[in-house]
């Protein structure tokens, strides 16, 4: 499904290079539950972030399917994006000016879909991560689970084939962190490709496969 | 859309400080582009509510040499035009007539027109009741018909529905009411009444009196062009058929809409309409400077929107749709300054000169004003959200996620933006500082006449005196004498006189000059004003006599006619002679012999050099319109009882009217240019308040968001002096930079103006180093507030959070 040939990405500084990412070579299935893992400062996030199309300023090969990315520019790319990938920040990221009903109708309101047929599939969702009695309340009433459980909503909403997600539970006390993993399980079981980056080995015992990156290399290539 | 509009909706009623500025800056610049945008319509694209009027031209005669010469027509030109000219669907002509409305109470003089049956088919216009004049009412003896202005008929006769068939008394004379025109008919202006021409057919054949104004209706296809060139060729044929009357006499056709509206009237509005922009704009810049100062609270929402899917073109949407939002309120705000502004501008119209202008009384806000406001809110709207729109759709998605919203990246482009754009308010606001000066200047110059006495210590009024009771010369000679007798023995009067126009005023009387002994050279002939004065005329101005004497009273109709020349007449026409006992005249045959020399006096404010002059003896020359000028030892309406008793004495039934000093006579001429002054007083004004918040919100910003650095430079031992030098150094930068910019746009609006308005010097001290130096206080005070607040940072505070 996806495949990562040779993945570089450096910030230069003078005269020299700082690599955030070398040599990644990766395949992940569909159907994969992958957890990225690595100290702090490894490249874990950005990794994800090549993955989801965010960061456009790498080099080497990067197939999705039949789409090589790598050629596409970036209107191209977005459009991939938007077909294909779901993403669960840390942070969350919810609009602080928006209900939980508008955060989920925003990602539906940049893929054409009609104005009635988004409000269904709101209400869908809405009724399936059984948040129907807060849909009217804004991201700073509700508590940082809830908060994160909009951002995975978010995230599923336009039904996508793959859900990125980094560090999902970071900000959360570890029984929410558990509802939040249950969740995608479930969501991995429907079918659903899932690249997790996370620190906590409990979250990544969810994962069938866990990337470990140590100073930007794929840790066990052979190459590194 | 819906959502977006609702986003920013909610987002502005988040923020009601800044988006009650932004609403503020962009209503008071929509609000004048409002005012100004409802003249324009009602002075220049719509004087006259007459149908297809790209259709209706002015076609007159024109002095070969002279472009701007636009002179009245013979009635001969007429017949000719009528039947040759192929261009024209209908042709009309008309000649005015100040008539006094009696019978009825107090006399009152009225301007009316008589007009050739064909006056309304060429307007095409119907009359709001009654009807308009049939072919036969123009033979003499059948002409008593009269047809009403909508004004006359309102302020006269109280919008009497019965007044058809009433018969009214106009200079004695009985005409019966026919018709009422429609609102906004004045035409030929002022014309408050319309009578028929009456012409027998011979008089048609009459070719040396030009005195008829012509309005023609093209066919369809036929262009302005065509028009002109088929009469140039009639006239050619004219002047070969009457050599001596149409001697270099051609002709052209102007569009009926240039030629009401006038020449001044186009360029005074149009650069209101410039400044106006320019404040729109300087507003523009304000708001767009604001928006940038709160763009970093929104990088991390457009982050989040961009890692979602989010085209920028959305982004640039969503940001837009709220700039075009608050400029939209800024145009509900901007209609009510519009209401304001437009109040203020009718009620200091006075009413001699508001009959002038065609259109006015229909000045005001309606569906073309409201749409044009429209249009310019909204390109406000995206104008001033552009560029904080681009800034945010190209928020980086990476490090704004990843710092939480918190990132720096782009502060100092942001602040380098912000300078531009503040920068850019200065440079603006200095060029319209700078062309308000000139144009206040430009005003006061041209209200200045070279006279030893003050024009604020003269009164003067208008005398018509009806043909019927005064036919000819010698019974108005008798009137104009013994009311001067009446006035010399009144108590309060220091001098009086009687002219048949005063400078300034809407008459002139111009005409060819022939000199005694002097062989045709093939030059353009010589042309002069003529004005018939009384003696007590140059002393009563105050005007000097340089050589020779002023005409004492004893000068006879059949004695020698003597006249009074001026400078200019002499410079042009006499240069380096003496024209003392020269002989001229003016077309009639007699000679008038040259007996003295007057000083120069501009009779119109457009004479950019004077104009030669030849003054006549009131005694010997004349006709029944006349001005009477009183000098007086205090308050010239203290003295009207007393001469309204004079003239009541002479002829009971003789109104007076345009009663008014001098100075506001003069006022009243260049009233455009001061209506002008006004509003760009007002315009330069609001844009330095505009300028000064702009620098003053950038400087509190950047104080702001230095704050940590202020705190480490204080907890390093910084001085306070040091602290405001810092700050006070970046807005001089910004100033310095920005100033000389307006000034060079100064400089050059100068030039433009100078060229399109009178009065207005290309070179000023007060506009090109005094404006910019109040402006350059203005700004330094606006920069200290924010100076003085950073030299009071407390280190621990601002470090607090390290």
């Amino acid at each position: 499904m996806i495949s990562l040939r040779n993945i570089e990405k450096f910030y230069q500084q003078g005269p020299d290079r700082f690599y955030v990412l070398r040599r990644i070579n990766l395949e992940i299935k569909e159907g994969d539950f992958i957890a990225v893992m690595g100290p702090s400062g490894a490249g874990k996030s950005t990794l994800l972030h090549v993955l989801g199309m965010h960061d456009t300023s790498w080099t080497g090969e990067y197939t999705l399917f039949d789409h090589s990315i790598h050629r596409m520019d970036r209107k191209q790319r977005l459009e991939v994006y938007k077909k294909y990938f779901g993403f669960v920040f840390q942070s969350y990221h919810l609009l602080d000016d928006l209900t939980v009903a508008e955060n989920l109708d925003v990602p539906l309101s940049y893929r054409n879909i009609k104005k009635t047929e988004r409000q269904a599939i709101v209400a869908d969702t809405l009724d399936r991560f059984q948040m129907v009695g807060k849909k009217d309340l804004f991201p700073s009433q509700l508590s940082g689970g809830q908060q994160q459980l909009v951002g995975v909503a978010r995230a599923i909403i336009a039904n996508p084939k793959v859900i990125l997600a980094d560090e999902p539970t970071g900000n959360l006390h570890s029984s929410q962190g558990i509802e939040i993993m249950e969740m995608f399980k479930k969501l991995n079981e429907g079918g659903a490709t899932i690249v997790m980056v996370t620190h906590s080995e409990t979250n990544a015992a969810y994962a069938h496969k866990i990337v470990r990156i140590v100073d930007g290399w794929i840790e066990g290539d052979p190459r590194s | 859309m819906l959502d977006d509009l609702r986003g920013a909706l909610r987002r502005l009623w988040k923020n009601p400080g800044a988006s009650a500025a932004a609403v503020l800056a962009l209503g008071i610049g929509i609000g004048f582009n409002t005012a100004i945008y409802s003249v324009a319509d009602a002075l220049l694209l719509r004087p006259l509510p007459v149908p297809e009027i790209d259709r209706v031209v002015m076609p007159a005669g024109q002095n070969e040499g002279d472009p701007r010469s636009f002179r009245s027509i013979s009635p001969a030109d007429y017949r000719e035009w009528r039947t040759s000219a192929q261009s024209f669907q209908s042709l009309a002509v008309s000649h005015g007539w100040s008539a006094n409305l009696t019978g009825a109470g107090d006399p009152v003089p009225l301007e009316g027109s008589q007009v050739t049956a064909s006056l309304f088919d060429v307007l095409k216009v119907q009359p709001l009741i009654g009807r308009t004049f049939l072919a036969e009412e123009e033979e003499p003896g059948k002409d008593r018909s009269v047809l009403l202005s909508y004004n006359l008929w309102q302020r006269q006769f109280g919008s009497d529905p019965a007044i058809l068939n009433r018969s009214i008394e106009l200079s004695g004379r009985k005409f019966t009411v026919i018709g009422v025109m429609p609102k906004g008919i004045t035409f030929p202006q002022p014309s408050e009444f319309w009578v028929p021409l009456p012409m027998k057919s011979e008089d048609w054949n009459e070719a040396g009196s030009f005195y008829l104004k012509a309005v023609a209706r093209l066919r369809p296809g036929v262009t302005l062009e065509a028009a002109r060139a088929e009469l140039q060729g009639i006239a050619q044929r004219m002047t070969a058929q009457y050599p001596v009357n149409h001697r270099k006499l051609g002709a052209r056709v102007e569009s009926l809409r240039e030629r009401v509206s006038g020449d001044l009237t186009a360029s005074y509005t149009r650069v209101t309409v410039v400044a106006t922009l320019f404040l729109l704009l300087i507003a523009c810049l304000n708001v767009a400077s604001l928006q940038f100062a709160h763009v970093v609270s929104r990088t991390r929402e457009m982050a989040i929107r961009g890692a979602l899917g989010a085209p920028r073109l959305r982004l640039v949407r969503q940001v837009l749709t709220e700039s075009v939002l608050v400029a939209l309120a800024g145009a509900v705000l901007g209609l009510l300054v519009a209401v304001w502004s437009l109040d203020l501008i009718k009620a200091n119209m006075p009413a001699e000169v508001e009959r002038w202008l065609p259109g006015w009384q229909k000045l005001g806000l309606n569906g073309f004003v409201l749409a044009c406001t429209t249009v310019t809110a909204m390109a406000a709207g995206l104008l001033s959200g552009l560029g904080p729109a681009l800034w945010l759709s190209r928020t980086p998605i990476l490090g704004n996620l990843h710092d939480a919203g918190r990132s720096s990246t782009g502060s100092a482009a942001r602040q380098r933006l912000r300078n531009l754009l503040v920068g850019g308010e200065i440079a603006l606001a200095t060029v319209l500082l700078a062309g308000a000066v000139l144009v206040v200047k430009g005003f006061h110059s041209i209200g200045q006449l070279p006279l030893s006495v003050d024009p604020s210590r003269i009164l003067t009024l208008r005398v018509n005196l009806p043909q019927q009771r005064y036919p000819d010369h010698a019974a108005v000679a008798r009137f104009q004498r013994d009311l001067l007798d009446r006035l010399a023995g009144t108590p309060g009067v220091s001098n009086a006189a009687v002219t048949s126009n005063l400078p300034y005023s809407d008459l002139m009387n111009r005409s060819y000059v022939t000199f005694e002994s002097r062989a045709d050279d093939g030059r353009p002939k010589a042309v002069a004003q003529i004005q018939n004065v009384s003696g007590g005329f140059f002393g009563t101005l105050g005007i000097p006599i340089q050589d020779g004497r002023a005409f004492d009273g004893s000068e006879a109709d059949d004695s020698q006619k003597v006249a009074i020349v001026t400078s200019a007449f002499v410079h042009q026409y006499f240069p380096g002679q003496n024209p003392m006992g020269r002989r001229f005249h003016l077309g009639d045959g007699k000679w008038w012999t040259i007996k003295g020399i007057a000083g120069d006096v501009a009779h119109n404010f457009t004479e950019r050099t004077p104009q030669p002059l030849v003054y006549l003896p009131y005694t010997q020359s004349g006709w029944g319109t006349f001005d009477l000028a009183i000098q007086t030892a205090g308050e010239p309406m203290a003295i009207l009882p007393a001469v309204r008793a004079a003239v009541r004495a002479i002829d009971p039934a003789q109104p007076l009217a345009l009663i008014r000093s001098f100075r506001k006579l003069i006022n009243d001429a260049i009233l455009g240019i001061g209506h002008m002054a006004a509003m760009l007083t007002v315009l330069s004004a609001v844009a330095l308040f505009l300028a000064v918040l702009g620098i003053y919100s950038l400087m509190a910003w950047s104080v702001r968001e230095r704050t940590r650095e202020i705190g480490v430079r204080v907890a390093l031992g910084a001085q306070r002096g040091q602290i405001l030098r810092m700050i006070l150094k970046k807005g001089a930068w910004i100033a310095s930079l920005s100033l000389p910019i307006g000034i060079a746009g100064a400089v050059a609006l100068a030039r433009l103006l100078s060229q399109l308005l009178f009065g207005v010097s290309a070179l000023d001290i007060l506009a090109f180093i005094g404006m910019p130096l109040v402006l350059a206080l203005a700004l330094t005070a606006a920069c200290l507030v924010p100076a003085r607040r950073a030299t009071r940072t407390d280190p621990l505070t601002a470090l607090r959070h390290e």
